[in-house]
């Protein structure tokens, strides 16, 4: 009988076991590094209301150091949050009553955890006061934002600007608004307004047709299929084009003439995207747009709508042909438009999009950094290039043509975005676009519903926030 | 002031924990007994020191004077089952008894935190049920029949299992107590021992098929019940106590590949069976889908181990109450919320060490059915740490059980203290017998080895292969060295060879494999004989 065999069996079961204990052990260190931010910032989490008897709820700070929301302490104690732009960052920076939203609810842990220094704590303690929570300093300017907030007037829509090398998220504007101030007196009236959905970010929640914005995506996707004959592509636009009783029509029934895919995006001709929609593989068109992240969320933390794409090898002509000129049942986020068209800027490289600059505690010491971080290479140099020419040539003589002369060089690109709602036949007014074309600084996605054209509504809109950009 | 207090015993807490961690897996490593015992001493100053700071900021935040006196009371306590354990049972495994109240220690601290008056209450079982556990040594000691009554076992076993499912209340859906004048009693922890004695003693000569298959019938009629009860915590560690036992005994893999295959087969037929188990496994997939109804325990339980991180919140500043059943079932949630996540790391490493323990013990025994019921306890005791921590940190679906020691509840505690106390006589047990034939092996084979190290010990000599050659040694039934260290080759230098997990636990191994054992001339230099002089179990 030999002792070290007799326990073989024993050794297994103690492995097993250790195992399992270790597996316990890695599993709660993977729910500490990777899933803790999560959790704490879970809709459901109600932990951090707690802190709200030991902490002030603390700040949130633009970019250029404008007080965006705080908590105004009364000599009685009695705690106000105050809102000093009102409307303007409505739902971007959101609310904190009657529940939580925009950077309000993203940011609700930092805000009420405070990293003071331990002197500081302890003598709020021996005061009886209440320390300060965290600030939060986000990306926002609040000079571009409050132009943009003018700009789009009194359309309801969304304007949404980011710096296309870093992902900051510069401006972020969506009408209907609401004065956060007075939310518990407003809150009935909101949720009881289903129709016009004031809440509703419309910016990252939003979901419109992209109309002729699209093309730029079809225009790769035509590049990707023809790499050696795209040049050479040639179409005679007689304003229509019919393909089994489906008939495409230019907008206004203008009449392109001849023209080659460089004068068809600029004058966003529908009769030759139409044809390039047939002529497309549409599986291929499919997982494009899957890539550059359609059916699926985007790379950020705030909360977002999927855009949506639907095409495939069984799909009709006529749902090809008015899905690659952005109509059929494509529906995007102008969050989502910002991100393709500052992947173009950028180059190919989508950027992570943020809001977050950096959290400091409450006597100025920084607790955590966000930094620009890569999401993914979308396409090459080369394709960035080709579509960055081609949204020039929209300014410089096509539908954009307004947003010339300034003392920057912009490329963009418009739509007019049909659209019907409970019987009503109206058209969206689309822009996206970037300046500085040669080393881009900001890309602008705009959205005016019902606006009409994109020339003449969502263009205008565009110039005043690049004006506001490089006039401040 | 008090909150800059608690803000440092916070790190302290985790300091002391750690250590007190540390030890448990370095002792192996350990030469000399004074060495050991020293260890298992600071053990206990680390164990003492960690309760006196919790009940300080307990106290600073309760801020009522009886809390001190609590704590004096539970101090007294601790005290008193450390000298009683080690002074009545000299020979009793000092780390066995440390965890056990480490453990209890922390089921103090936390459950006086959530509730005070349960706290109380649990003090008041926890100390009578320790009188019953002091107890279990001897009976284990004295009455050798026990060995041989496993067809009792099995019939009281099935029999109250049976009138829990018939006649208990009902529990949150579930059928598990029993109510006699304001004590409710939970049948199925204890049964979980019985159980174990009985599979034990069906199985301690199984080499046939035959009497495998009566042991799996009527194991599978536990286990079957328990599910109809709706116990499912117990019916899994029931099914995997089976298999472990009955691996351990019949050496066949085959039979554990059949009840996997077995019972993930029951599974799967159980989860479109019944819906409560539906509810759970769906609450596990994703817990935020179902709030409202399946997925709010559990996503409570994350939400409270995301809110204390690694650090912790510190006593009272955490929301663990928001669990429900946290004081049962979600106790390690709670701690890893306010105690923080690195203390909750080092007490799943302390209940890894009493599963190491009950495992060794086991490797010791010659008794095939003490053995049996050893490895038996061990896998109870590990499938139930496993089930509730697990469950609380969605690694599995949760299934309800009580972390042993720390969570609230009479039947747990006391049927856990139990469970410690056999192992611990089955320990001494084995004791007795080895100083009972290392006398007779002395007399009768004392010629070749006469006083040959220093006239200390009766050592064999090494054989001609380097090893113990048998022709040297034909001492009975214990070919190789004494105290029975020398069967499975556990001699505290033995530790600290084969490295399983080097950074983890030291540089030392529980190596069992036989390989390892290594009776090789290398393995036995000379110094560790020299210092065998009065050798003792740790």
């Amino acid at each position: 009988m030999d002792g070290g065999s007799r326990n073989t069996e024993l050794g297994i079961v103690t492995y097993t076991f250790i195992f399992l204990f270790l597996l316990m052990v890695g599993y709660l260190v993977y729910l500490n590094v990777w899933k803790a931010d999560d959790l704490n910032s879970n809709a459901y989490n109600t932990k951090q209301d707690f802190n709200e008897d030991r902490y002030i709820r603390g700040s949130i700070v633009s970019a250029d150091g404008q007080i965006l929301a705080e908590t105004q302490v009364g000599e009685d104690g009695t705690e106000t949050r105050v809102y000093p732009y009102a409307n303007v960052f409505s739902h971007v920076v959101g609310y904190s009553s009657n529940g939580k939203s925009g950077l309000e609810a993203l940011c609700n842990n930092d805000l009420l955890s405070s990293n003071t220094s331990i002197l500081t704590q302890i003598r709020d303690e021996n005061e009886a006061q209440k320390s300060r929570g965290d600030s939060v300093v986000v990306t926002l300017n609040a000079n571009l934002q409050v132009a943009a907030y003018q700009a789009l007037g009194s359309y309801n829509g969304a304007v949404v600007a980011i710096e296309p090398d870093t992902g900051k998220i510069l401006a972020m504007v969506s009408k209907p608004d609401f004065d956060p101030n007075h939310i518990e007196e407003l809150w009935d009236s909101l949720i009881s307004d289903s129709s016009s959905s004031v809440l509703l970010n419309r910016a990252t929640q939003g979901l419109y047709p992209p109309g002729s914005t699209f093309k730029i995506l079809t225009t790769l996707a035509y590049i990707r299929q023809e790499p050696l004959s795209y040049r050479n592509f040639s179409f005679d636009c007689t304003s229509q084009l019919t393909q089994n009783d489906v008939t495409i029509h230019c907008y206004n029934n203008a009449v392109h003439g001849q023209e080659d895919l460089k004068s068809a995006f600029a004058h966003s001709c529908n009769t030759a995207f139409a044809q390039i929609g047939l002529d497309l593989d549409a599986g291929d068109f499919a997982s494009l747009c899957e890539e550059f992240l359609f059916n699926d969320s985007l790379p950020t933390e705030l909360q977002h709508s999927t855009s949506q794409f639907v095409l495939n090898d069984q799909s009709s002509y006529g749902e090809q042909m008015t899905t690659a000129i952005g109509q059929g049942d494509t529906l995007v986020t102008p969050l989502h438009m910002a991100l393709l068209t500052s992947t173009v800027a950028n180059g190919g490289i989508m950027m992570r999009p943020y809001l977050i600059d950096h959290i400091q505690a409450y006597d100025g010491n920084r607790v955590s950094e966000n930094s620009p971080s890569r999401y993914q290479r979308l396409m090459t140099a080369e394709e960035a290039r080709i579509l960055t020419e081609y949204m020039q040539e929209t300014v410089n003589s096509g539908t954009a043509t307004a947003l010339g002369g300034y003392g920057y060089s912009v490329a963009g690109k418009t739509g007019s975005a049909e659209y019907v709602s409970d019987g009503y036949e109206g058209t969206h007014s689309w822009f996206v676009g970037f300046s500085n074309v040669e080393d881009p600084d900001l890309v602008v996605a705009v959205i005016a519903e019902d606006g009409g054209t994109g020339s003449e509504t969502a263009v205008p809109i565009a110039a005043q926030v690049f004006q506001a950009y490089y006039n401040s | 002031m008090t909150n800059l207090i608690i803000q440092v015993s916070k790190y302290l807490i985790i300091i002391l924990m750690a250590l007190y961690t540390f030890q448990c897996f370095t002792v192996f490593r350990k030469r000399s007994d004074e060495d050991r015992d020293f260890l298992f001493l600071r053990q206990n100053v680390l164990m003492f020191f960690l309760h006196f700071v919790a009940f300080t900021v307990l106290y600073l935040e309760m801020g009522e004077l009886t809390v001190l006196l609590f704590y004096a009371a539970q101090a007294v306590y601790l005290a008193a089952v450390l000298i009683l354990f080690t002074k009545i049972y000299r020979k009793a495994s000092r780390l066995l008894i440390n965890n056990m109240c480490m453990l209890i220690t922390v089921g103090f601290i936390m459950i006086t935190r959530l509730s005070y008056d349960q706290s109380i209450k649990q003090f008041q079982i926890i100390a009578v049920s320790t009188v019953v556990a002091l107890i279990i040594p001897v009976l284990i000691r004295k009455l050798r029949f026990i060995t041989k009554m496993y067809w009792f076992y099995t019939l009281v076993g099935i029999g109250l299992l049976a009138l829990v499912a018939i006649a208990a209340q009902s529990t949150n859906g579930a059928k598990l107590s029993f109510s006699f004048g304001g004590i409710s009693l939970q049948p199925s922890e204890f049964v979980k021992i019985i159980y174990v004695f009985a599979i034990s003693g069906l199985l301690k000569n199984a080499r046939d098929f035959r009497r495998v298959a009566i042991a799996t019938g009527l194991a599978a009629i536990h286990v079957l019940i328990l599910v109809v009860s709706k116990d499912l915590g117990s019916a899994v560690i029931f099914f995997v106590t089976y298999l472990v036992v009955l691996f351990v005994a019949t050496k066949n893999p085959f039979y554990v590949l059949a009840g996997i295959l077995a019972g993930s087969g029951a599974a799967v037929g159980a989860y479109f069976l019944f819906s409560h188990i539906r509810v759970r496994v769906q609450a596990w997939r994703d817990p935020f889908a179902d709030y409202q109804v399946g997925g709010y325990q559990i996503s409570q339980s994350l939400f409270s181990i995301a809110a204390g991180s690694w650090f912790g919140t510190g006593l009272y500043q955490g929301s663990p109450e928001a669990i429900p059943y946290v004081e049962q079932d979600f106790m390690f949630s709670a701690i890893s919320e306010e105690l923080g996540s690195i203390f909750g790391i080092c007490l799943i490493l302390v209940c890894m060490s009493c599963f190491i323990m009950f495992v060794n013990i086991a490797m010791q025994l010659t008794n095939r059915f003490y053995r049996l019921v050893a490895v038996g306890l061990g896998a109870t005791y590990a499938t139930q740490v496993f089930l509730t921590v697990g469950g609380g940190i969605k690694l599995i679906p949760m299934t309800g059980v009580t972390l042993p020691l720390v969570s609230y509840g009479g039947s747990s505690a006391l049927s856990t203290l139990i469970m410690f106390s056999i192992v611990q006589g089955l320990y001494m047990l084995q004791r007795d017998e080895e100083k009972k034939n290392e006398r007779k092996i002395f007399y009768q084979e004392n010629r070749p080895y006469q006083e040959p190290y220093g006239g200390r010990d009766a050592y064999p000599p090494y054989g001609p292969g380097g090893g113990y050659g048998p022709q040297g040694w034909s001492g009975g039934d214990r070919p190789y060295g004494r105290d029975g260290y020398g069967r499975d080759g556990y001699g505290p230098d033995r530790y600290g060879r084969d490295g399983y997990e080097p950074d983890g636990y030291g540089e030392d191994g529980y190596g069992y494999g036989p390989d390892e054992y290594g009776y090789g001339p290398e393995e036995y230099g000379q110094p560790p004989y020299e210092e065998r002089t009065d050798r003792r179990y740790w």
